[in-house]
């Protein structure tokens, strides 16, 4: 009630304002010269305000000739101008070309540059959209310091993962939060994007509590700008998508043969038992020849349009776009197609109240192939062929093979026969009401409704051949549900050199989620779906619900644009965990200096030095619902009887994972022409939730647990540079390098924790060493006397037997050095751009290497030019002798340095000159994505994966269930009107 | 009208700031320990779970390594009886390959994991049932259930992972970790050789009490009964070398009406569906849902779809069954002997015998216990004990319902025991349980190596088969003493890791 009261009074003190002098005018844009609509022009300190129309003309009614009107819009530089004896104030507005005003969208609030405490970095739409993508995440590879971005896969439709500042947890979740348009989640289409901030530090994430251990990123659509007409926009993209398998190379029928008749040399002898290998494998061997993964591999073809429209008015600002996204798989029968409707609305309905209602529509279809069959496909050998004497597949289940498997994976990859494809579809509708209450305080409320909606289906006939014979069908379905909605004050006010501005509000948001799966056997002819299975329907749904409900508020002062303080305060609770841990309170504090507003500070060289430093506390609490419970799970059944299964220990002490954040650092600015970042951090998670081993004797073999810390520190260094800046030619170039080193601690004298995959490759988990260590028995190379394969054993000496091999820490996946460098010369009307990435120091485990040798006629990859065979004593090989080759083993021998670089993208554009396109504009342009790599590992892409849910990071996937990453070549029309 | 919208907003804001929303969500497809303890069918559940666990997929693995599959490749690719015919990188190398065997083997880490899983249940289950007062017949009856399969997984386990028994080293050699109860969690050492024993037949005592009641849910074969407990009693009295109470016990499960050795006719269809035959005394009943398709047990032995049909009977098995003579014809077990399969110069004979349930190559319900068993179980300790003609008693009637025809000439006589009467019953228990993981464990029981003279990539020759004759017993990976310490698994390092007061098996 005392609230309702003072806002009464609030209101009151507004509406009484008087109307002294009235003032006129034009308000015009500093670029092209034309009157600018929907400009705001406010009296300073006031409420007052209006807009211009649509001819650029104001009229406002100030208090007296002392007052000062504010004339601001999105893009241009907000200007001041004293009133005096004037009744015409005419101005033009010049563009915001400065870095230092240019406005920083942080999620719950916006700053400029210039008032920035925290390490943020923002990457704008054009340095964003070199790369053709879907997602944004591939178009920040190598663009912003600290932020690594991994793909480790080039389907069609594939988000790569993504780590700011280090990896700081085992097992929770570590993607970055993402918040569109100030609201937490939320879809968009990539061409829509106006802005992508990167928050890094707790100075800026800790507004994000719980959530923002990963870091944040905050993405902003595109609006309108002021603008007298419409404008229009289209771009296609159209483009050519080659397989990429690094160097992964197959041998062929030749060499092959050569390489087998390698297991028939008698390990006493070492004499090759001819008679033997030409009984198993006969000379005729060498009339085939079959490249399989040319089989199956295409040139694909990509196309893309966007298509928008944007215009404002007084009251009105629309932006509405619609965009088509067609890539083409480099494996047969894999594509993904996308589509994207976005509206936004914004209704300025009072001269105190706005309204925006934000609307993205999005459907994708994706087509994939049967896993299984492209592991056939890498399985095969090239001695057997798929086809019969006519040309025609045949059978492998009775005819004679040299490979594995009795399976002839071609005929599934014919269409129609072996399908799997899966949609989406998802709608946003955002509503945000801001209401300007007195000149320094409003009320904003900003809320989301999400529904999604996902379907999955495959189904199998018969004449495809398979392990299982038959036919096989399966479709599943979910949709969830929810939304999330924040009530906020916000107050803003400056006493004469200070300004305070500040927010305080509730945000409450829950998903529920259900979902529906069914399979059958026996399809009729032609027909393919679950109706018509004849036998084996089987069906399993569940149901799922999570939420979490916050408070959050934030201080921001400044003294003369000189120093600059922020401080923020969440708390959070969620269904994570038991209600006694379910709260905790993420406090941040972050301050600047801004030296080069300093009245001592006179410098012409230097134009920007700012100081900052931060600390602040997030949270991670992502690992799913109920983890603290005891759980018995019904999933199964004996014999068609209920049937329940202990799966889950309780833990009542689960609680959050926290890391505290220190950041410092300066920002530099040298003329206009060099700009420097620099921030050193240290960060530190404690609790860490890990999904840990148990002794399995205790009836389960793991459990969410919090156990030991682990922190984080580097450097980054962004560095923009323009040597050239000319009328005609204009060069610029931006570099990027971070430094991290990772370490844990806490987790007590002597603990050891070992955590493997399923089978036993594993990494250690102690204090002093880094997160992932690989913990692997050591491997000594091969014996030059007896080709066998060697390990150290516990007393250091040599020994043949892998089981009393001892154990060494040897290296982690971790990425310790890496970064970007990206160029752009534009001269007249052309411009040549080209980006690429780097990381280096990290150690991956490469399991191609040990699956080739271990296995006799299973797989053809080719050894490495550094790799040699063991066949007569002396011999200093790399490969032992066949005989004694060992499967299964994980040994250090198989580790590999992760270092690369890679030259991401080269772009080539034209942009036709004004004079001949008048008030359009044309631009055309020719890129090239992943033009070239250059690698220490020997195999497949380097970039792996840096999740460590299969239990462990950083190994490289085998051939056969690794999709290849791709290189495109993109054409590319923009045209606006 | 300003003003109204002014305390619109205002109510939603304050709406915003005071509602709360419910956190305390749990799973829906679960019930937590309290509410299976309100459960009325709770204890049921529990115990269906534990049978569910042996035929279900395991957590955070691939689909191969469910309970089965490693209970029956662990045993049968350990013996003499199955060719490794293509080399692979699937850990069941390891089996076949001693000398390769090491502690982080996932199909030896959960074969421990599950079947520690399944004593936990029973414990649950147990700790449930103790704290009523006046028990029903049904409720005595789960009692011993529980009982006996903490029993049964107990027994399995020390067969794997420690030395066989001999009474006279049993109190000092380390046998597995005895869990007591539900909230027997902790770090704990192995119990000895006899502890683990004893604690065994006290559990099977106990439930053989509880379980001589009459209820429904033991009629069914796919369930323990009292004759189960017999069965598993007779088994391990004669592991323990306790010939008479094997005598006993074996004596009182064939009288039991329940259950009837399988004839010719029925035999030779008798795997397809064991749940129904008087054959079996307790089986895993899958059902077609439960298919494990190329992670079945038929998979690696047979030769059809969905089956890998990489390994194969071994020349030695063929011969103790009687190769090149009229058993080929009249002994019904060579119905699941099938076609030679050649491949990369290799012959492989694949065994249809675990497969055809419901016409799929890969579907079969094990029957962990069957009346054949308990006769030669019989017969054995009748031998140890020097009486041949009640061990070729029981070896005949054996022999009896599996010819087809000219029974009585394969009958054995006392001229058929060529070296020892025991290694006789050991040569039909061999044929008969062929593929069903008996092999492995009565060579180890009688002290036999395992002499593996056929080529295969047990073999160090890499190719899998040499154009030389038999392998020569010296030859590497043919001859494996008894007392190797690479016959006995590894304790999983997931337990050592974990659990440093347990003591991992020598050689290791």
């Amino acid at each position: 009630m005392k609230k309702v009261l003072l806002f009464g009074l609030l209101m009151l003190s507004s509406l009484v304002a008087f109307a002294q002098v009235e003032v006129k005018g034009l308000v015009k844009a500093g670029d092209d010269g034309q009157p600018m609509v929907g400009a705001s022009v406010f009296e300073k300190g006031t409420l007052n305000g209006v807009i211009t129309d649509i001819d650029g003309n104001y009229s406002i009614t100030v208090k007296d000739a002392n007052s000062i009107l504010v004339f601001s819009s999105v893009g241009f530089r907000t200007t001041e101008v004293p009133v005096g004896a004037r009744n015409i104030v005419n101005i033009t507005l010049d563009v915001d070309s400065q870095l230092i005003d240019e406005v920083v969208v942080m999620g719950y609030s916006s700053k400029t540059r210039g008032e920035i405490t925290s390490a943020v970095t923002t990457v704008s739409s054009e340095k964003l959209k070199d790369v053709v993508s879907n997602n944004i995440g591939d178009m920040l590879q190598g663009k912003v310091a600290g932020v690594t971005v991994i793909k480790s896969s080039g389907r069609p439709g594939s988000e790569p993962s993504i780590r700011i500042r280090g990896t700081s947890s085992m097992h929770a979740s570590q993607e970055p939060l993402y918040v569109v348009d100030g609201i937490i989640g939320g879809s968009y289409d990539p061409d829509d994007v106006e802005s992508v901030t990167v928050l890094k530090d707790a100075g800026a994430t800790g507004m994000y509590g719980a959530q923002a251990n990963g870091g944040v990123i905050v993405v902003t659509t595109k609006k309108a700008k002021t603008s007298k007409k419409l404008q229009f926009n289209f771009k296609a993209n159209f483009g050519n998508v080659t397989p990429d398998f690094s160097r992964q190379r197959l041998m062929n029928t030749r060499q092959l043969y050569t390489y087998y008749r390698e297991y028939f040399r008698d390990p006493e002898t070492h004499l090759i038992d001819d008679l033997a290998f030409k009984k198993a494998l006969p000379a005729s061997i060498l009339n085939n020849d079959t490249d399989w993964r040319s089989l199956i591999t295409q040139n694909a073809v990509l196309h893309n349009y966007h298509f928008s429209v944007m215009g404002k008015n007084e009251w009105y600002s629309g932006y509405l776009s619609f965009s088509y996204y067609d890539e083409e798989g480099t494996i047969r029968n894999t594509g993904y197609k996308q589509f994207n409707v976005r509206s936004n609305n914004t209704f300025n309905l009072t001269k105190w109240l706005t309204l925006t209602a934000n609307l993205d529509v999005s459907g994708n279809m994706s087509d994939n192939t049967d896993d299984n069959l492209v592991y056939y496909i890498g399985e095969n050998i090239p001695f057997d062929s798929p086809y019969d004497e006519n040309g025609n597949y045949r059978s492998f289940k009775n005819s004679k093979l040299y490979g594995r498997y009795d399976v002839n994976p071609m005929v599934g990859f014919e269409s129609g026969k072996d399908v799997r494809n899966s949609k989406g579809f998802g709608t946003d509708l955002d509503f945000v009401v801001t209401a300007k209450i007195t000149p320094w305080l409003s009320f904003v409320s900003q809320s989301r409704g999400s529904v999604g909606f996902w379907h999955s289906h495959n189904h199998r006939f018969k004449e495809v051949e398979y392990m299982k014979a038959g036919d096989e069908i399966g479709d599943s379905m979910s949709y969830s549900y929810g939304g999330i909605s924040t009530n906020m004050f916000k107050a803003d006010k400056t006493f004469g050199e200070h300004s305070i501005s500040g927010l305080v509000g509730y945000e409450a948001q829950m998903t529920w989620g259900n979902d529906l799966t069914g399979s059958g056997e026996g399809l009729p002819f032609g027909l393919s779906v679950l109706d018509v299975a004849s036998s084996n329907k089987d069906a399993a749904g569940n149901r799922e619900r999570s939420g979490m409900q916050s408070i959050i508020s934030q201080v921001n002062y400044n003294y003369a644009q000189r120093y600059f303080l922020t401080g923020s305060l969440r708390y959070d609770e969620s269904s994570t965990f038991a209600p006694n841990h379910r709260g905790a309170i993420f406090p941040s504090l972050s301050a600047a200096w801004a030296i080069n507003n300093e009245k001592f500070f006179n410098s012409n060289v230097i134009t920007n030095l700012k100081l900052k430093a931060s600390i602040g506390k997030t949270g991670m609490k992502d690992i799913g619902a109920s983890k603290y419970l005891e759980a018995f799970a019904y999933t199964t059944q004996y014999d068609s009887n209920s049937a329940a299964v202990p799966i889950q220990m309780a833990n009542p002490d689960l609680k959050w994972e926290e890391t505290t954040q220190i950041n410092v650092g300066t920002e530099i600015g040298i003329y206009d022409r060099i700009s420097l970042d620099l921030n050193y951090y240290c960060n530190t998670t404690n609790d860490l939730l890990v999904y840990r081993d148990l002794a399995p004797s205790g009836g389960f073999a793991k459990q969410w647990q919090n156990i030991g810390s682990v922190r984080n520190s580097g450097f980054e260094a962004a560095v923009s540079v323009t040597p050239v800046k000319t009328k005609d030619l204009k060069w610029d170039v931006d570099f990027s390098i971070s430094y991290n080193t990772n370490k844990l601690f806490n987790f007590g004298e002597g603990v050891e924790i070992k955590q493997s995959n399923y089978r036993s490759l594993t990494q250690i988990y102690r204090d002093n060493v880094p997160i992932y260590t690989w913990y692997l028995r050591e491997y000594a190379g091969v014996d030059p006397q007896t080709g066998r394969e060697q390990f150290v054993a516990e007393d250091g000496s040599l020994t043949y037997d892998y089981a009393s091999a001892r154990f060494v820490e040897a290296g982690t996946p971790i990425i310790p050095w890496q970064g970007g460098v990206s160029t752009m010369v534009a001269w007249k009307n052309f411009t040549l751009s080209a980006n690429g990435s780097f990381v280096w120091g990290n150690t991956i485990y490469g399991r191609s290497r040990a699956s080739r040798l271990a296995t006799f006629v299973s797989n053809s990859l080719m050894p490495s030019n550094e790799d040699k065979i063991w066949r007569k004593p002396g011999d200093d090989a790399t490969i032992g002798l066949p005989a004694y080759a060992l499967a299964s083993v994980y040994h250090t021998g198989d580790l590999v340095k992760g270092n690369y670089f890679k030259l991401r993208n080269v772009t080539l554009s034209y942009t036709l000159p004004k004079k001949i396109t008048k008030d359009t504009g044309l631009t055309l342009s020719l890129s090239c994505d992943n033009l070239f790599t250059a690698t220490t590992v020997w195999g497949a892409d380097p970039e792996v994966s840096l999740s460590a849910d299969s239990g462990v990071a950083g190994m490289i996937e085998s051939i056969d269930n690794r999709y290849p990453n791709k290189r495109q070549y993109i054409l590319q029309v923009n045209f606006t009107f | 009208m300003k003003k109204i919208l002014n305390y619109f907003f205002i109510m939603v804001a304050g709406a915003g700031l005071m509602t709360s929303c419910d956190l305390d969500i749990a799973p829906e497809n679960s019930l937590t320990g309290r509410q299976m303890t309100m459960s009325p069918t709770g204890t049921v559940d529990i115990l269906n779970g534990c049978y569910a666990v042996m035929k279900d997929y395991p957590e955070n693995s691939s689909s191969n390594n469910w309970y089965g599959r490693q209970f029956y490749q662990m045993s049968d690719f350990s013996s003499d009886d199955v060719v490794y015919g293509h080399a692979t990188t699937d850990e069941l190398n390891m089996i076949f390959k001693f000398e390769e065997r090491h502690p982080g083997l996932s199909n030896v880490a959960s074969f421990w994991s599950q079947s520690y899983k399944i004593i936990y249940s029973t414990n649950v289950a147990i700790d449930v049932i103790s704290k009523e007062d006046n028990p029903s017949d049904e409720v005595k009856s789960l009692h011993g259930e529980a009982l006996f399969l903490k029993a049964y997984v107990m027994h399995s386990l020390v067969r794997f992972y420690a030395k066989p028994y001999k009474a006279e080293t049993a109190a000092n050699e380390p046998g597995i970790i005895i869990r007591e109860n539900g909230s027997d969690a902790s770090p704990k050492g192995r119990a000895s050789l006899k502890e683990t024993y004893d604690y065994i037949v006290n559990c099977l005592l106990e439930a053989e009490k509880l379980m001589d009641v009459d209820v429904e849910r033991s009629q069914s074969r796919c369930f323990a009964s009292v004759g189960a407990v017999r069965a598993l009693l007779s088994r391990v009295y004669l592991y323990m070398g306790e010939w008479d109470k094997c005598i006993e016990y074996s004596g009182k499960v064939i009288n039991d009406s329940n259950y009837e050795i399988a004839g010719p006719a029925e035999f030779k269809e008798y795997f397809k569906s064991t749940w129904t035959s008087p054959e079996t005394i307790w089986c895993l009943k899958m059902l077609p849902q439960d298919d494990k398709g190329s992670g079945s047990v038929a998979s690696m032995i047979m030769k059809a779809d969905g089956c890998w049909g990489e390994e194969g009977y071994s020349d030695p098995l063929l011969e103790d069954m009687g190769r090149g003579t009229s058993l080929e014809d009249d002994d019904i077990r060579w119905t699941f002997v099938c076609d030679v399969n050649t491949k990369n110069g290799l012959d492989l004979i694949p065994c249809s015998k675990l497969s055809w349930q419901d016409g799929k190559p890969t579907l079969f319900s094990p029957p962990f216990l069957r009346i054949t068993e308990m006769y030669l179980n019989r017969a054995e300790a009748y031998a140890h004990k020097g009486d041949k003609a009640n061990a070729l008693k029981d070896v005949n009637e054996v022999r009896k319902h599996r010819m087809t025809a000219n029974a009585e000439a394969h009958l054995y006589t006392e001229s058929d025991i060529k070296t020892d009467i025991v290694d006789l019953v050991l040569k039909e228990t061999r044929v008969e349980f062929a593929f069903e993981a008996h092999r492995f464990f009565d060579l180890m029981r009688n002290g036999k190596d395992i002499v593996r003279d056929y080529w295969g990539y047990h073999t160090q020759y890499a190719a899998g088969q040499s154009t030389a004759g038999k392998p020569a017993l010296t030859a590497p990976g043919v001859t494996t003493k008894n007392s190797d310490t690479r016959l006995v698994f590894p304790i999983p390092s997931l337990e050592i890791n974990n659990n440093q007061i347990c003591e991992q098996n020598p050689g290791y």
